[in-house]
């Protein structure tokens, strides 16, 4: 139930800002269309493992999506700060003039198990640190992730990021 | 252009997106030149979606720059890793001067 109201509310919430002038005949459409939207999508918020066990929605209660929020406001902070950073790297090389790239795809060690965590990581490092995400092998728990400079005597087949460790202590507290 | 601090952010993006274009033609192959979109591209976007914005403040259009700058964020990276792992898995073969293929080792051989 929990989860039905909350996707309502989003909904509702996207829903006003793309209408924006908030009339009230653009809010009652608003009402009729978030309501149709989350009868199809309201477990949403639910991860697969609840979906299948019905009673185990009860310990999830709101408290637990209020702790999460400061921790998703300093995952956003940290994510624009390693993007700029980023940017400026990849801008560095562009205009160098030998194009200073030693470019692969290697294998990253990951502790996150659930789905979401595994998106948002495999998002985050693309954004982020001269890295791009290729693929998940959620078995073996590893990302294969394309670097632009790989440092010389790197082990290919697990590497060690900083900026990659560093999302993944935070997303655990987020979603695991 | 009574706005500084939208000016300042529509030009930061539109030098942004340069490098990425630069990027695009400077770089040896596929796989390196969707980084170099990816990150400059993106963050170039959504900074001109920022700086429109700041021009507009909370009207119609302001606020659906913002959106477009949560779906940008959320979009390209979905779209990179897509088109890298089509690219791996139709053969197209990296750069001569890459380093390590840990991906062509482990999947691409074993299929």
């Amino acid at each position: 139930m929990i989860s039905y109201i909350l996707t309502y509310f989003i909904w509702f919430l996207v829903w006003i800002l793309l209408t924006w002038p908030p009339t009230p005949k653009n809010l009652i459409t608003g009402l009729v269309a978030a309501y149709l939207v989350s009868l199809f999508k309201m477990d949403i918020f639910r991860s697969p493992e609840n979906k299948s066990r019905p009673g185990a929605e009860k310990n999830k209660g709101p408290a637990s999506y209020i702790k999460k929020i400061p921790w998703f406001l300093y995952y956003v902070v940290v994510l624009l700060y390693e993007c700029v950073k980023a940017n400026i790297d990849v801008a560095f090389r562009v205009m160098h003039p030998d194009v200073p790239v030693r470019p692969g795809t290697v294998k990253v060690r990951t502790g996150l198990k659930s789905d979401a965590g595994l998106t948002f990581l495999a998002n985050s490092v693309t954004l982020t640190s001269g890295a791009a995400t290729v693929d998940v092998n959620r078995e073996k728990g590893c990302l294969y992730v394309h670097l632009l400079y790989i440092k010389d005597g790197l082990d290919a087949s697990a590497v060690n990021i900083p900026a990659i460790n560093k999302f993944e202590k935070i997303l655990e507290n987020i979603f695991e | 252009m009574n706005n500084p601090l939208g000016s300042f952010f529509i030009v930061l993006g539109l030098i942004l997106n340069f490098f990425g274009c630069i990027g695009l033609i400077r770089f040896p192959d596929v796989y390196t030149r969707l980084q170099s979109s990816a990150k400059c591209v993106m963050l170039g976007t959504c900074a001109i979606l920022l700086g429109l914005f700041m021009f507009k403040g909370f009207t119609a259009a302001g606020i659906k720059a913002l959106l477009c700058i949560v779906f940008i964020a959320l979009t390209t990276p979905v779209s990179v890793h897509a088109l890298a792992k089509g690219a791996f898995r139709s053969g197209v073969k990296p750069w001569d001067g890459s380093v390590a293929d840990e991906y062509v080792k482990d999947i691409i051989k074993k299929r």
